[in-house]
C-alpha cells in the first residue's frame, strides 16, 4: 500500500510537468498582452513598453518559462503581474472558499440523489422511477447560469432575500456561511445530483441482481434491511468513483457559478487571470487545480481498498 | 414520488431561506432606515457595488476604471472639476497665468496633510508631476502634460510650471485622477495608498471588497459626510440588481434596462445623468474600400443612429458628435450634420460613385465584455446589409479586442470612448495624426492644424471657433461614426443622498450622505 | 438479433427519444423552410413582444422573431454538439484503440497525455483554446472537441482491454491478420456500444459547454443564433421579456433530455448487465 502510494505520487510529476507546459503554451498563444490590457485604450506606446519591461515580458518565452518553473520547484508561485501580490497565499485562500462551496454543493447533491437513486432502483421502471429520472435530468438540461440567475431574481424580487455580501467561512460563522454559499451550492448541487443519481440507480440495480441479495431477501429480511445492510456497501464503489471525479472536477470547474455569485474562489481567480493575461496567476492556479484533481483521484483509489478489502494494489 | 412530495421539497427550501433571512436580511433592512451596516457608535457606511476588482492603487501607473473609482477618493489633484465640468481649486488655492501663457504659478492650500500625517508641500507637487513625466513610470497622463518644460518649487506653497507653449487644457487635465499629488517618500504606491484625499484605504480584500475610511483631517470642512465607503465586488448585473433591491448595497450603477425595472419601485431611486461616453463605429481609413471618403460617408448615410438609441440604449441616449453632449459648451448640435439622417439612396449612390455599386464584404470587430457593444454591432450589421455591405461580426474577448484596436489593421470596429472633459482630449488625442488613440490611420493636415492651434489658444471664444470647425471636418471625413452618447444610471437606496454627474462618481461620493 | 429488435421496439423511451430527435433534426435541416422570418432580421417596432400571430413565440430585444431563431438555433446547437463529439470520438477511439491494444510505453504515453488534458479544468481549457484560436463556430467545435477527447480515450481503452485477449482476436491473429485489420475489424465493433452511450451523453455536454462559452462571451458569433447564446443574452432581459429565456431553455432541455434518455436506454439494451428484470 505504502509503496503503491509513493509510486503513484512519483507518477504525478510528469503529469504536472505536462500541465505546466500546456498551460504556459496555450496562454502565450492567446493574443493580447498584460501591459496593454492594464493600460487600456488610453495608453501610449511608450507607457506600454515601460510596463512590459517592468513585468519582464521582454524576456524570451523559454527564459520566462524556465524562471517560472525554477520558482515553482522552490515552492515560489511568483507574483501577480497586475497587483504585484504573492500568488500562493491568494490561491490557498481562494481554494479554501472553493473547497467549502464544492463540499456544500456535493452534500446537497448527494442528499437529493442517493435516496432518490435507491428509490428509483427499488421501484425500477415504475412511474416513480421515470419521474425521478426526468426530474434530475431536467436539472442538467438547463445551463446553470440560467438557473442561478433565476434563483437570484425570484428570491430578491418575491422574498426580498439576498445572500450576505461578505464571504465568510463555515468555521468563522456557520449560519452566515450557510447563507453565503446556499444559492451557488444549490445551483451546482442540481448538476451533481443528476450524475450521482444515475450512478446510484444503476449500481443498485446491478447489486440487487446479485445472489447474496436474493439470498438475504429469501431469508425473510425486509427490503430496507437488505438495502442498507448489504446493497449500499456493495454499490458504493461506482458511487465513490463518480463522487471523486465530481469533486476533483468542481474544484476547478465552478468558474461560472463563482462568476455569477461573485464568490471569490479559485475558478474566478484563474478566469480573471485569463482575461487580464496575468500569466503567473493562471499558470499557478491551473497547476494547483490539476494537483488537487490528481490527488483527489489518488485518494479515491485508496478509499476503494477501505470499502472493499479485496482490492489490493 | 408524487407531486406533493416535490412541493414539499420546494416548501422546505423556502422555509430554510426565510429562516436564514432572519439574520440580517431584507425585512430588517427595509424597516430600518439606515444605510449599510450600522456599528454600535452610529457610524455610517455606504456600500457601493463595483463590477471589477481594482488592479492596484498607484494613480500614475494604473488607469483601470475599477482602480480609479477607488483612488480618486484617496488622492487629490491641484484642481477639481465641478458638476458642470468647470475647473475649481483643490490642492491649489489659486493660480496665475502669465500674459504669454507660458508660465503658470500655483499657490497651494496651507496645512493640507497626507494620510501619514506629513504636510503636503510644493516639493511633493514637483515630485508627482516629474514622476508622471518620467517615461519609466509609464503613466498615461504623460501625454496630458506634454507642454510642460520645467517645474519649480519656489517655496513650500508655490509651484511654477514653465510651458513650451500655451496650453489651454492644462488646468482641466490637472483635475484628472491620473494627475494626483502623491507623497515623495512612499516607494510603492500600489501597496500603500497615501494621499491627501477625503478617504483613506483601510482594507483591500481581493475578489471581495475595498474598504475606505473617512479622513478626519480632510481639508474641506464638513466633508466627507459618511464614515466609510465599501466597494463590494459584484460582477454580474443580475446580482447587483438583486442586491440593490434587497438593500444589501446602497449604491450601484445599473444598465438602462435595469433602470427601467427599478424606476418607481419602493426603496430605490434611479438617478441618471448624460455621460461623457459615446459609442462609435471606427473605420480604418487606410484599408480598402474605406480609404475612399465616399464609402465612409455612405456608411454614415446607411446608419440609422436613432435605432441604436432606441434598441441598444432603450431611448436613454443622445445623438452625438466627437464631443459628447454632456460637454454642452463645446459640443455642436448633431442635428446639423447632414450625414446623420439615414438616406439609403444617397448611401447607395455614394457607394456606386466609389466603385462599389453592389456593396462589399467586411468584418466588424467588437468586445464581448460589453453587451451594448455587441448589440450595437448587430444593429449596424443589419443596417449595412440594406446597402449591400455584408459584415461579419467578430466579438473578441477584452484582451484580444485591445490587441486588435491597437493593431491599426482592423476594418470596422465598434467601441466606446470617453470623450474627455476637455475638447483637446476629445479631438486631438483620438484623431490628430500623432494622437495616441488614433488607431484609424486618420490624417488630415487641416484638422491637425486646427486642434494644435486650439490647444495653444487661451481665449475661449477663439478656441471654440477652432473646435467647431474641427468637429465638422471630422464628421465629414468620418474616420469614426459617432453613434450615441448614453445616459449613465445609478440605483440608490431611498435613505441615501447621492447625486451623480458627468464630473464623476468620486465627486458625488464626496458629497454623499445618509438621511 | 430479432430479440434485440424486439427489445428496441418495446422500449418506449427509445422510440419517444428518437422521435423527438428526428423532429429536431428535421427542424434544423429545414430551418429556411419552416422559419417564418429571417432569424437576423430586426423589426424595430416590435421589440420584446409576447406571442402573436406574426411572432409565434414573441420577439427579442432587437425585434427578431424568437421562433425562427430557435429553429435556426437548433441548427447551430446540434451542429456544435454533433461535430464536436464526432471529433472527440474519432480521436478518442484512435488513441484508445492504440493505447489499449499495444499497451506498454504507447499506453503510458497516450494515457499520461490524456491525464494532463483531463486534469486541466474543462471550461478554462475550452475558453483558452477559443481565445487563442479566435471566436467562431468551427473554433468552438474544435475547442469542445479537444476537451472531450480524454473521456472517449478512456472509454475505448477499457473496452479494448476487456476484449483484446478473447478468442476471436486471438484467432484473427493466428490466421495472420494485420494489426489495422484486427484493430478496426475485430476489436472496434466491440467497443461501439460504450462508445455510443458515451457519445449521446457527450452531445448534451457539448451543447451545455457551448452555452457556458456564450455566457463567458466566447460562444457562437452573433447574429447567428445558438440556444446557449440566446439564453445568455436573454438573461439580462429575464424580467422584461421572460419568453426570451424560457423558449430557448425549453428547446435545449427537450434536446438534452432526449439525448440523455436515449443514451440510458441504449445502454440498458446493449449492456446485458443493465437489462431490465
Amino acid at each position: 500500500m505504502g509503496s503503491y502510494v509513493i509510486k503513484r505520487i512519483v507518477g504525478l510529476v510528469p503529469i504536472l510537468f505536462g500541465i505546466s507546459v500546456l498551460v504556459f503554451t496555450i496562454l502565450h498563444l492567446v493574443p493580447g498582452d498584460p501591459a496593454s490590457i492594464m493600460l487600456g485604450t488610453n495608453a501610449t506606446p511608450e507607457a506600454i513598453a515601460a510596463l512590459r519591461t517592468r513585468i519582464g515580458l521582454d524576456e524570451p518565452l523559454i527564459t520566462q518559462y524556465l524562471s517560472w518553473l525554477g520558482g515553482l520547484v522552490k515552492g515560489d508561485f511568483g507574483v501577480s503581474v497586475h497587483t504585484g501580490e504573492e500568488i500562493l497565499p491568494q490561491i490557498l485562500k481562494r481554494f479554501s472558499i472553493t473547497l467549502q462551496l464544492t463540499l456544500f454543493a456535493v452534500l446537497i447533491g448527494w442528499t437529493i440523489a442517493i435516496p432518490l437513486g435507491i428509490l428509483s432502483a427499488i421501484r425500477v421502471h415504475s412511474k416513480t422511477d421515470i419521474v425521478v429520472r426526468i426530474a434530475t435530468l431536467l436539472g442538467i438540461s438547463v445551463p446553470n447560469f440560467a438557473v442561478g440567475t433565476l434563483l437570484l431574481l425570484v428570491l430578491s424580487l418575491y422574498f426580498g432575500w439576498f445572500p450576505p455580501i461578505d464571504v465568510v467561512s463555515f468555521w468563522e460563522d456557520p449560519g452566515e456561511a450557510l447563507q453565503v454559499f446556499l444559492l451557488p451550492a444549490v445551483t451546482m448541487g442540481i448538476v451533481i445530483a443528476a450524475g450521482v443519481l444515475r450512478m446510484t440507480r444503476s449500481a443498485f440495480l446491478e447489486t440487487m441482481e446479485k445472489d447474496f441479495i436474493r439470498t438475504a431477501r429469501a431469508k425473510g429480511n425486509s427490503m430496507w434491511t437488505v438495502v442498507f445492510g448489504h446493497a449500499l456497501r456493495n454499490s458504493s464503489i461506482p458511487i465513490v468513483t463518480i463522487a471523486g471525479m465530481q469533486i476533483g472536477y468542481l474544484l476547478g470547474g465552478s468558474v461560472i457559478v463563482e462568476q455569477l455569485f461573485s464568490i471569490p474562489g479559485l475558478g474566478q481567480y484563474v478566469l480573471e487571470g485569463i482575461y487580464q493575461r496575468d500569466y503567473p496567476v493562471v499558470q499557478g492556479g491551473v497547476l494547483f487545480v490539476a494537483l488537487v484533481f490528481v490527488l483527489v483521484n489518488l485518494l479515491i483509489d485508496i478509499i476503494y481498498t477501505w470499502i472493499d478489502p479485496r482490492i489490493k494494489y | 414520488m408524487k407531486k406533493r412530495a416535490w412541493a414539499g421539497i420546494f416548501l422546505s427550501f423556502s422555509l430554510l431561506l426565510s429562516a436564514c433571512s432572519g439574520g440580517g436580511g431584507s425585512a430588517s433592512d427595509t424597516a430600518n432606515p439606515q444605510a449599510g451596516q450600522q456599528g454600535g457608535s452610529g457610524k455610517t457606511e455606504l456600500v457601493v457595488a463595483a463590477d471589477q476588482d481594482p488592479v492596484g492603487f498607484d494613480p500614475h501607473k494604473v488607469p483601470a476604471a475599477s482602480s480609479v473609482r477607488v483612488y480618486a477618493l484617496v488622492y487629490d489633484g491641484l484642481t477639481r472639476l465641478d458638476e458642470n465640468l468647470n475647473v475649481t481649486p483643490s490642492l491649489a488655492e489659486k493660480w496665475e497665468i502669465s500674459p504669454d501663457g507660458k508660465t503658470v504659478t500655483f499657490t497651494l492650500r496651507k496645512g493640507v496633510t497626507f494620510h501619514n500625517g506629513r504636510e503636503m508641500t510644493a516639493e511633493d507637487v514637483k515630485y508627482s508631476f516629474e514622476r508622471i513625466l518620467n517615461p519609466e513610470t509609464g503613466s498615461i497622463a504623460k501625454s496630458y502634460f506634454a507642454s510642460v518644460d520645467a517645474i519649480e518649487a519656489k517655496d513650500p506653497v508655490t509651484v511654477v510650471f514653465k510651458l513650451k507653449h500655451p496650453d489651454a487644457a492644462l488646468l482641466t487635465n490637472m483635475a484628472s485622477s491620473f494627475a494626483a499629488v502623491v507623497p515623495k517618500e512612499v516607494a510603492d504606491l500600489n501597496k500603500e495608498a497615501v494621499g491627501t484625499g477625503p478617504f483613506m484605504l483601510e482594507k483591500n480584500e481581493p475578489g471581495q471588497y475595498v474598504l475606505l475610511k473617512k479622513n478626519p483631517d480632510y481639508f474641506q470642512k464638513g466633508l466627507p459626510k459618511v464614515d466609510a465607503i465599501k466597494f463590494q465586488i459584484m460582477r454580474d448585473e443580475a446580482e447587483r440588481l438583486a442586491a440593490i433591491r434587497s438593500g444589501k448595497v446602497d449604491i450601484t450603477s445599473v444598465s438602462a434596462d435595469s433602470a427601467t425595472l427599478l424606476d418607481g419601485k419602493p426603496g430605490v431611486q434611479v438617478k441618471s445623468y448624460q455621460s461623457l461616453e459615446y459609442s462609435y463605429l471606427g473605420i480604418n481609413v487606410k484599408k480598402k474600400p474605406f480609404d475612399d471618403p465616399r464609402v465612409r460617408q455612405a456608411i454614415s448615410y446607411a446608419v440609422d443612429r436613432n435605432q441604436i438609441v432606441q434598441t441598444v440604449w432603450k431611448g436613454q441616449a443622445s445623438l452625438t458628435g466627437p464631443i459628447s453632449p454632456a460637454a454642452a459648451n463645446w459640443a455642436l448640435d448633431p442635428n446639423t450634420y447632414d450625414s446623420y439622417k439615414q438616406n439609403l439612396d444617397k448611401a447607395k449612390q455614394l457607394l456606386a460613385e466609389a466603385g462599389y455599386p453592389n456593396g462589399f464584404d467586411t468584418v466588424i470587430e467588437t468586445a464581448s465584455t460589453y453587451p451594448d457593444m455587441v448589440e450595437t454591432a448587430q444593429v449596424l450589421q443589419q443596417q449595412l446589409k440594406a446597402v449591400g455591405i455584408n459584415a461579419k461580426i467578430n466579438q473578441l474577448e477584452w484582451g484580444n479586442y485591445i490587441q486588435t484596436w491597437k493593431s491599426k489593421e482592423m476594418s470596422l470596429l465598434v467601441g466606446r470612448n470617453t470623450s474627455g472633459t476637455d475638447s483637446d482630449r476629445s479631438l486631438r488625442f483620438f484623431f490628430h495624426t500623432e494622437g495616441s488613440a488614433n488607431v484609424w490611420n486618420y490624417s488630415n493636415p487641416r484638422f491637425d492644424e486646427l486642434v494644435v492651434n486650439a490647444l495653444q489658444t487661451v481665449d475661449q471664444t477663439e478656441r471654440k471657433k477652432l473646435y467647431d470647425e474641427a468637429q465638422k471636418l471630422l464628421v465629414e471625413d468620418a474616420p469614426n461614426l459617432f453613434l450615441a452618447s448614453p445616459k449613465s444610471f445609478y440605483a440608490v437606496r431611498d435613505n441615501v443622498s447621492f447625486h451623480p454627474t458627468a464630473a464623476g462618481e468620486s465627486t458625488a461620493l464626496l458629497q454623499a450622505s445618509v438621511k | 438479433m430479432s430479440t434485440f429488435r424486439r427489445r428496441f421496439r418495446e422500449n418506449k423511451t427509445v422510440v419517444v427519444c428518437l422521435a423527438v430527435l428526428a423532429v429536431l433534426a428535421a427542424a434544423a435541416a429545414l430551418a429556411p423552410v419552416i422559419a417564418p422570418h429571417d432569424p437576423t432580421q430586426m423589426f424595430p417596432d416590435h421589440r420584446m413582444e409576447g406571442s402573436s400571430g406574426q411572432f409565434w413565440l414573441g420577439t427579442d430585444q432587437f425585434g427578431r422573431d424568437l421562433f425562427s431563431r430557435i429553429i435556426y438555433g437548433a441548427r447551430v446547437s446540434l451542429t456544435v454538439g454533433l461535430s464536436s463529439v464526432l471529433l472527440s470520438a474519432a480521436f478518442g477511439t484512435l488513441f484508445g484503440l492504440i493505447a489499449g491494444y499495444f499497451g506498454r510505453w504507447m499506453d503510458s504515453l497516450i494515457m499520461r497525455v490524456m491525464d494532463v488534458l483531463f486534469a486541466f479544468p474543462e471550461i478554462l481549457l475550452a475558453l483558452a483554446i477559443v481565445a487563442a484560436l479566435g471566436p467562431g463556430t468551427s473554433n468552438t467545435i474544435l475547442a469542445i472537441g479537444i476537451v472531450n477527447i480524454p473521456v472517449f480515450t478512456r472509454t475505448v481503452r477499457s473496452a479494448v482491454l476487456s476484449v483484446k485477449n478473447l478468442e476471436f482476436v486471438e484467432s484473427a491473429r493466428a490466421i495472420g491478420a494485420g494489426t489495422p485489420r484486427i484493430l478496426f475489424l475485430e476489436i472496434f465493433p466491440n467497443v461501439t456500444a460504450p462508445l455510443l452511450v458515451q457519445a449521446t451523453l457527450a452531445i448534451s455536454g457539448a451543447i451545455l459547454t457551448e452555452s457556458a462559452l456564450s455566457f463567458l462571451g466566447l460562444g457562437i458569433q452573433p447574429p447567428d443564433p445558438s440556444w446557449g447564446g440566446m439564453i445568455s443574452e436573454a438573461r439580462r432581459y429575464m424580467e422584461l421579456a421572460p419568453g426570451m429565456i424560457v423558449w430557448p431553455c425549453v428547446a435545449m432541455t427537450v434536446t438534452i433530455l432526449a439525448f440523455n434518455m436515449f443514451g440510458d436506454a441504449v445502454r440498458d439494451i446493449l449492456d446485458p448487465k443493465h437489462r431490465k428484470r
